[in-house]
């Protein structure tokens, strides 16, 4: 048992590398293999580049591509986990962030600072996850009353009530878009899955909170086995449910808000990787947690790449890509799912 | 050193279930709550189990106010075999019974020796060792409930409440699991409480039957003494006859009406 874990974890963290190698070496100016390693080997151990390398390489590994790769890195591994979650309190398996309108309330909670305040500096990159995340803590509690049919909650009103308040949020994000000028335009484009910022400042502003919210999403793993028995049998094995399911529905919901907040709403990740993982590794979320963590990182990684080589030198919105492997699997678990979802 | 449920009045926002049931099980015995539909005998139990505050009224273990411990404590004290309904189906029967250890380990579910032991234990006396790694899905009716009843043994709890868990199973299971129950029962020292459909099961397995009629206790002690005919007869509002068997077990039939 203890060696099958140790496989997966060795495998996803493998793949991780893998698809970071990739990310940072392709691009408009491919950069070969032995020069990312004696850049990043000057880098690590603080000496100069090395004089016989073309100064341009140290410009895209450092300034452009090392710190979109660490973001894209972040965001996907926040979609994996969270979603991971989000489907384990659920029990649900079409529970996902971007499904569940969660994302677009945390959409709407940025936009709507970018509205009043537009950042400006650290204070503004650090107050933006804030907003987000109260969006979505706001778009879950309001999703989660809705769907409620009798104290349950079943598939069908969970994924309506998600979609509608999704909706909801996405046409005010539109609204406040079309009323703002141009330069509020162009500063909230990101949001809708478009290019994300770019340079080191997201990916600082993003990791106090990213941290946290992974920190809690980690130490969830029992509670959410214990939870998957209903939330009586939850309370009769001597789990605090209601707290349990609140203390991590706002860890997800933190972890969703930063991605939101610095790489815009990117749909499927959160829905397609943790069943991956269940379908490989079977069910125990103190598993799920850290592999959906490593293989929605991969995921989003590899999806980028796509999105930034398919028809370049244009650059596709990430959210594109994933939409297009990720809902055909979402129709098929939705057809797998029938049968038990009541 | 007993169960007390003290004059306990209990319900739902919008309707009082149970009026003043006041009942005492010894340690060690079986107690089967038996009544028609809507009698309130699994309010009863959620009242027993901590999930259901009464309005009036206490549970006590040993003179302890259940309700007023905290979730993990009472969980040392009571575990509930509840229906096998709608279980996590990628589960293994492992996975699922070391959950009944939750109330021994800390948030973050590391397991001890001990904890491993108390698996394994559980897992021999409900006969599920060898299916330990199946999943839950793969596992029949009969073979959940005991998976339910093997976490349930796991929490090592000196109280043992079952919610009607016989009612998906065929008459051999049913005669097993409750088997099971009374052997745990006598071979651990077990107080078992359990809400049973089958008026002759009841009769049975159980040391003493309670009857619930419209919240309220209708009658407690021995099979024999209280499923009479005359008395059945009234709380189910169907004619029944009570017959005997060879070893002196109280057998009630539906009479022709």
């Amino acid at each position: 048992m203890k060696t099958r874990w140790g496989r997966a974890f060795w495998l996803s963290a493998g793949l991780l590398v893998l698809a970071v190698g990739l990310s940072v070496t392709v691009g408009a100016v491919p950069v070969p293999l032995p020069v990312l390693a004696r850049l990043l080997w000057a880098g690590l151990s603080g000496r100069a580049v090395p004089a016989n390398l073309p100064a341009y390489y140290h410009t895209i590994v450092f300034d452009l591509r090392l710190p979109h790769t660490v973001l894209m890195l972040l965001t996907g591994a926040a979609l994996g986990s969270s979603g991971a979650a989000y489907q384990g309190v659920f029990r649900n398996p079409l529970a996902d962030p971007y499904l569940l309108g969660i994302a677009s309330g945390a959409g709407l909670g940025a936009v709507l600072i970018l509205a009043i305040h537009r950042p400006a500096g650290w204070g503004g990159a650090l107050a933006l996850p804030v907003a987000a995340f109260v969006g979505a803590v706001l778009t879950v509690a309001l999703v989660y009353a809705l769907a409620q049919v009798e104290g349950r909650l079943p598939t069908t009103t969970l994924i309506l009530a998600g979609v509608a308040i999704g909706s909801l949020a996405s046409a005010l994000t539109s609204f406040l878009m079309l009323e703002s000028e141009g330069t509020l335009q162009r500063a909230i484009t990101y949001l809708m899955g478009g290019a994300p910022l770019s340079g080191w400042q997201p990916v600082l502003a993003m990791l106090p909170y990213w941290l946290v919210g992974q920190a809690g999403l980690l130490l969830s793993g029992h509670a959410l086995n214990v939870l998957q028995f209903g939330e009586e049998q939850a309370q009769h094995l001597g789990l605090n449910a209601r707290r349990a399911k609140a203390l991590i529905l706002a860890a997800a919901s933190l972890t969703t808000a930063v991605a939101v907040a610095f790489a815009g709403i990117i749909g499927f990740i959160g829905l397609v990787v943790p069943h991956v993982v269940r379908l490989l590794w079977g069910e125990d979320y103190r598993r799920e947690v850290p592999l959906s963590l490593l293989g929605g990182a991969t995921a989003l990684l590899l999806a980028d790449l796509l999105a930034r080589t398919l028809l370049a030198p244009r650059v596709l919105p990430v959210g594109i890509v994933t939409a297009l492997f990720g809902a055909p699997f979402f129709l098929w678990v939705l057809r797998r799912a029938r049968p038990t979802a009541t | 050193m007993s169960l007390e449920i003290v004059h306990v009045s209990a319900g739902y926002p919008s309707q009082q279930v149970l009026d003043d049931v006041h009942l005492t099980v010894p340690k060690g015995q079986i107690l089967a709550l038996l009544g028609p539909n809507g009698a309130g005998k699994t309010t009863l139990l959620r009242v027993l189990s901590g999930t259901l505050a009464p309005w009036q009224g206490q549970v006590r273990w040993e003179g302890r106010d259940i309700h007023r411990l905290a979730p993990k404590a009472r969980a040392r004290l009571v575990a509930v075999v509840p229906q096998a309904r709608a279980l996590p189906p990628a589960f293994t029967v492992e996975q699922a019974v070391m959950l009944g250890r939750t109330p021994y380990l800390s948030w973050l579910g590391g397991a001890g020796q001990a904890d491993w032991k108390a698996v394994q234990r559980a897992l021999t006396q409900t006969d599920l060792l060898p299916l330990a790694a199946r999943p839950l899905q793969r596992l029949s009716g009969g073979e959940q409930q005991r998976v339910l009843l093997a976490r349930a043994l796991a929490q090592e709890t000196p109280l043992l409440l079952l919610d009607e868990p016989t009612t998906h199973l065929d008459l051999h299971h049913q005669s097993r699991l409750l088997a099971l129950v009374r052997d745990l029962s006598r071979a651990r020292g077990l107080t078992v409480v359990m809400v049973v459909h089958d008026l002759n099961q009841a009769a049975r397995y159980a040391d003493r039957v309670a009857i619930l009629d419209h919240g309220r206790l209708v009658a407690a002690g021995s099979p024999a003494a209280v499923l009479t005919a005359e008395r059945l007869t009234r709380v189910y509002r169907t004619p029944v006859e009570v017959l005997t068997t060879a070893q002196g077990w109280p057998v009630v039939v539906a009479a022709a009406e």
